[in-house]
């Protein structure tokens, strides 16, 4: 430790760090703390499981609860509630699994054998076997087809059905079976949830026993908890400062693999759509704005013509102008220009850049006229004196632009929003993430893993590019 | 109509004979990319083949001209259009002229259709005032932060790299993804209200980016906070193009730190610093995509010209024009901005 | 193989003329310099014949045919620039083939004509290499190549020596007076160095000022300077010129009629009483083999000798100096030679 604070107080002089120096360094490490944590936040809550995430986690890691099931059934004697423990994770996290990985680790089948009673029926459903059960049944028994659509029906196209005759045949189990697929009364669907298992002094008995509670809120002095004991004794007030939680490193990783791999249910947001799009947006625009501004800069570089100025002057005019303050109009052009609900829309209107023409210009005024010269004595054509000799040349120039444009076309929100907005086929990243923002609250998770993803590529380009990105904005002074 | 006629497939059609054209023209090119390139720029190689090589800087110049043309001059235009028009189509043989009625809809105190009192001309004064407060406080701040990094980075600290590329990297962040992170922390239930109520400093988790004594507070922090590091970058780099031999030389004089400060650096900084502050006023001016998408409790110029538009759906009847009328009236401020700061700049673009 | 006719070329460049109406035959297999102070025009010229620069009024001809209107690269002329142009992000060899390539050559030419121009420049070593790893004399054989691979029917130089140090511009010049008469092309060469022009052309143009001064060969330049700017630019050193006025009597009586000026170079003064200058030495310059000596005449005019041998003359010493009748030059008031 003393040789990092030795290290640390060295100063290229070798002077001892002076007051001043001490500022420098403090402002710069809050500085970094004032950067640094919003992204380590993000990057962290993006590993949280949904539940963590529901429960308001103020932890930086992705510590999960012990969690315990809180069941509800429904059945000819009303509801019950009650708590099944020391279940195997992957029940417990079972709505959280992967599809492969539910049929080929576990055997949910096998496993609710083990139970009965309430016990079995809740699994059931929680595992998702109550349809397969159901379908099977119907089809042992020559039950008409008509039951395994009933569910999904319409309540009036329902009426014309009347499910209730073809369940007098069956047994007891078989009739439960049924109504729970069919939602027939006194079955409602059952519930299944997980709650964090704490663990706490009993205020009757003085004994410290097992409770579950929904949430914990350190803010508030008394936590709803319910006696694992005695599920059915209803709710009762625990003191929140005496509790005991246990808490596991379980990052969440199919916030990632679910949305990447298209197993994202009911809802409408299709991240590899997006992702794609993006990258085809990124890579065509910046080889069409790499092409054209190279093109006109090299025109305004290497020629003397009429009203050479006055095209200098248009190009430059245009960066007062931003796209920001013209949306109106630009919605008019790329519908009038059929563009509007492509991609095309998003590529075309942002490839010129003044900001490209600019540098690609005064990097080719660098370039001697000789080579051109010597070039055209060698019988190349203009257009091969261009491409052959001038754009390699520039190419130092024409790498900074072409990762600037990386960076504006992956990030652009204004250009996707006038041309795409009412398409969602053409949504970029940008687009899909903000579209998903408070329209699905329970989707959290995926949402903060694909903001994670849609970092990717623009850090890869800042970690190993920085040089290039720096010196561009230094020398041109333009983003 | 011409809507009719552009539509994409024509598009493709067009690319497609252009290229096959150019396929055909190239016959003879050996390798690969010598007979892309042929192929793209065949009417460049024809032009000249045919008429020399009076026309060719005009036809370098022509795609991107054009493309300026159509969604640069051509929108511009299209504002004016726009702004002197009724009515919900972007068709204007479907709009109706108005005149100044748009201008009259964000201007005037009373509704010119009903006589009525006029919300509209409410939200557009009120964005004005917004946005102007929040360019006040947010140019000058992150002016200052920009400038005070710059200067302690341009001390020989240790790792300054490091320290640059950490001050530089929110800007490589795209707008939504600055907005999520913060959202993240700000929102009711967000890890500040959060950590404040277990503290007990707070009773009640506040709504930092809705609550109306908050909402400018966090944007001009999170604007500044997005945006420091360009400007920042900007600075060193003219910090670092004062010759040492004038630090080196006030060292012999025995001037004191503040002194070379305030008569060595800032002077000598002085130009750079006035186009950062220039630049930095129109990008405040135009502040729009992280406000919106952290969906502050204020509305932007911007913000205010994009909702107004209806583009994404909830269309209005006056909506368009009065949208097209206030970009205007931004483009003209955003113009006289950007004026001043080619004057500023001008010794850097030789023409 | 080609020879070349300007006739009454201008160049105007927004009404500021720099060529006034240049008139010149330069016949096949000529080595013809084109030399002149620097701004006089002479690389504008050579641009011109190479097709670079638009011609404002007058004709080029290159065997017959007028090439006004013809490009640059349908002259069938190479040009090897001051600063060789060489394409850095080329290798040797690309840079060599690129004009071929452009003239859609079949490989198997392109690489014969490779292969007889670098064993020709010996660089058969250096293909592979891009120019910025070639020595500036690598770099000048290979921009030559670059030419001859082309094998145009004239070549243009452009002070292709100017970038080189002073022993190798001059082993560079005998090589190209060899290559000169091994190829027995037509060759233009511009240049500033009067040196350069007198060693190795057949054919030295005189340029000043967008006119021709004087077309002749190297000793009919040196010997018969057809005016006062020829005779002073050609020969190292310097022509003394002295006003007809301020001479001696004895020298005035053998002047032709309307003299003005006399002039009479360094190397043709010694140190003797015939045709007597007194001169008042102010500098002297002993270079072993030859010395120089700076003086004033009695009219306050400077005046240089060149002895070919050691001298003990001391400064401010007065001496009296001459020369031989025939090596004396007369000029008339319009400074043409008499």
């Amino acid at each position: 430790m003393s040789a990092v604070i030795k290290f640390f107080s060295r100063t290229q002089g070798h002077k001892k760090l002076s007051f001043v120096d001490w500022i420098a360094y403090g402002y710069l490490f809050l500085g970094f703390l004032i950067i640094f944590l919003p992204v380590a936040w993000l990057l962290l809550n993006s590993i949280k499981s949904q539940f963590l995430l529901q429960k308001l986690d103020t932890n930086l890691l992705p510590l999960d609860y012990d969690r315990v099931v809180r069941a509800t059934v429904f059945g000819p004697e009303g509801k019950e509630i009650f708590i099944i423990k020391d279940l195997p994770d992957w029940v417990i996290y079972w709505n959280e699994l992967r599809d492969e990985d539910k049929k080929q680790k576990n055997d949910p089948e096998a496993f609710i054998l083990k139970f009965d009673g309430n016990e079995y029926y809740a699994l059931r459903t929680h595992l998702g076997l109550v349809s397969k059960h159901a379908k099977e049944l119907i089809k042992n028994k020559n039950l008409p087809e008509w039951l395994i659509k009933y569910p999904s029906m319409f309540p009036n196209a329902k009426k014309d059905y009347d499910p209730d005759t073809y369940l007098k045949g069956l047994n007891e189990e078989e009739i439960r079976l049924l109504s729970e697929f069919l939602v027939l009364k006194p079955y409602k669907p059952n519930g299944f949830t997980s709650q964090i298992l704490v663990s706490a002094i009993n205020p009757d008995t003085q004994e410290i026993e097992e409770y579950s509670v929904n949430r914990i809120n350190t803010n508030k002095e008394t936590i709803n908890a319910r006696l694992i004991s005695n599920p059915q004794g209803g709710i009762v007030k625990i003191p929140s400062n005496e509790i005991i939680v246990n808490k596991k490193l379980r990052p969440s990783w199919i916030n990632y693999s679910d949305p990447l791999t298209n197993n994202v249910r009911g809802m409408n947001f299709d991240a590899i759509k997006c992702l794609n799009n993006s990258v085809f947006v990124t890579i065509v625009a910046t080889i069409i704005t790499v092409l054209i501004n190279s093109m006109a800069a090299f025109a305004l570089s290497k020629y003397r013509f009429n009203g050479q100025i006055i095209f200098f002057i248009i190009i430059l005019a245009t960066l007062m102008v931003p796209a920001s303050v013209l949306i109106v109009g630009i919605f008019k052009m790329v519908s009038v220009t059929g563009l509007s609900g492509t991609l095309w829309g998003v590529i075309i209107p942002g490839a010129a850049t003044p900001t490209g023409v600019f540098m690609l210009r005064q990097y080719m005024l660098t370039i001697p006229d000789e080579l051109l010269e010597a070039a055209r004595m060698d019988a190349a054509s203009e257009w091969s004196i261009f491409w052959r000799i001038v754009f390699p040349l520039a190419l130092p120039a024409i790498a900074v632009l072409a990762i600037l444009s990386i960076i504006w076309r992956w990030n652009d929100l204004i250009l996707p929003m006038i041309a795409v907005s009412t398409t969602k086929t053409a949504y970029t990243i940008q687009l899909c993430l903000l579209d998903f923002q408070g329209e699905y609250v329970a989707q959290e998770h995926y949402r903060l893993a694909m903001t994670v993803v849609s970092l990717i590529p623009t850090t890869l380009v800042f970690v190993f590019l920085q040089r290039y990105i720096t010196t561009g904005i230094a020398t041109t002074g333009m983003k | 109509m011409i809507e009719n006629i552009f539509n994409i497939n024509y598009w493709y059609f067009v690319l497609f004979v252009y290229l096959f054209i150019g396929f055909l023209l190239s016959r003879d090119v050996i390798g690969f990319i010598p007979r892309l390139m042929s192929t793209i720029g065949w009417p460049i190689e024809t032009t000249q083949r045919f008429s020399g090589t009076k026309s060719l800087p005009y036809l370098f110049l022509f795609p991107n001209i054009l493309i300026f043309g159509l969604f640069t001059f051509l929108p511009l235009f299209m504002n004016f259009g726009f702004s002197v028009t009724d009515g919900e189509s972007i068709n204007f043989s479907s709009r109706d002229y108005s005149g100044s009625d748009n201008l009259a809809r964000i201007v005037l105190e009373t509704q010119i259709d009903t006589g009525v009192e006029n919300m509209e001309d409410d939200k557009f004064k009120s964005s004005i005032a917004d946005t102007f407060v929040f360019v006040l406080f947010q140019v000058p701040i992150m002016i200052v932060v920009a400038l005070i990094t710059a200067i302690v980075l341009n001390r020989e600290v240790i790792g300054r790299a490091f320290w640059r590329a950490v001050y530089f990297y929110p800007v490589m962040l795209s707008p939504v993804v600055v907005a999520f992170l913060w959202t993240l922390i700000l929102k009711r239930q967000g890890l500040l209200s959060q950590t404040l109520m277990e503290w007990n400093w707070i009773d009640e988790p506040i709504q930092w980016l809705t609550d109306p004594s908050w909402t400018m507070f966090w944007s001009v922090f999170i604007y500044t906070w997005a945006h420091l590091g360009f400007y920042m970058l900007i600075l060193l780099a003219g910090l670092q193009s004062i010759p040492k031999d004038l630090y080196e030389a006030a060292e012999m004089d025995g001037t004191s730190d503040q002194r070379v400060f305030w008569r060595i650096t800032l002077p000598l900084l002085m130009p750079i610093l006035l186009v950062v502050t220039v630049l930095s006023l129109i990008k405040a001016f135009q502040a729009f995509e992280e406000l919106f998408a952290l969906q502050v409790g204020w509305i932007s110029l911007v913000s205010y010209i994009f909702e107004t538009a209806g583009l994404r759906g909830q269309k209005t009847t006056f909506g368009l024009g009065i949208a097209a009328m206030a970009s205007l009236l931004v483009a003209l401020l955003l113009i006289l901005l950007s004026l001043l700061q080619f004057y500023l700049t001008r010794r850097q673009v030789k023409l | 193989m080609a020879n070349l006719e300007l006739i009454d070329v201008k160049k105007t460049y927004d009404k500021l003329q720099v060529i006034h109406g240049i008139d010149l035959e330069i016949s096949d297999g000529e080595f013809c310099v084109l030399v002149g102070p620097s701004g006089c025009g002479k690389s504008t010229l050579l641009r011109m014949i190479a097709g670079l620069e638009a011609i404002t009024e007058g004709k080029i001809v290159i065997d017959g045919k007028t090439v006004n209107n013809i490009s640059a690269a349908k002259r069938g002329l190479a040009m090897v620039f001051q600063s060789y142009a060489l394409y850095p992000h080329m290798s040797v060899r690309q840079n060599l083939a690129f004009g071929l390539e452009n003239l859609k050559m079949k490989k198997d030419e392109i690489d014969e004509r490779i292969m007889q121009a670098v064993k020709l420049l010996r660089i058969e070593d250096y293909l592979k290499r891009k120019p910025g790893q070639l020595s500036g004399g690598q770099r000048q054989r290979v921009a030559i190549g670059r030419a001859i691979v082309r094998e145009p029917s004239i070549y243009l130089f452009d002070e292709p020596l100017s970038n080189l140090d002073a022993e190798l511009r001059v082993a560079t010049r005998v090589e190209l007076k060899a290559l000169h008469e091994r190829l027995g092309n037509t060759m233009i060469y511009v240049t500033h160095d009067q040196v350069e022009a007198m060693t190795m052309a057949d054919k030295i143009v005189v340029i000043n000022e967008g006119i021709v001064e004087q077309v002749g060969s190297p000793l009919n330049l040196y010997n018969k300077p057809a005016n006062i700017f020829v005779a002073g630019f050609i020969g190292s050193p310097r022509m003394n010129f002295l006003e007809f006025e301020s001479l001696p009597n004895d020298i005035k009586s053998f002047a032709p009629s309307n003299s003005n000026v006399f002039g009479v170079r360094p190397e043709h003064l010694y140190i003797g009483n015939e045709h007597s200058l007194k001169l008042k030495i102010k500098n002297v310059e002993q270079l072993g083999s030859d010395s120089y000596l700076y003086g004033e005449t009695v009219s306050n005019q400077n005046l240089s000798i060149k002895l070919n041998h050691q001298t003990d003359i001391k400064v401010n010493s007065e001496i009296d100096i001459s020369f031989e009748k025939e090596n004396a030059h007369w000029f008339n008031k319009d400074g043409i030679s008499i």
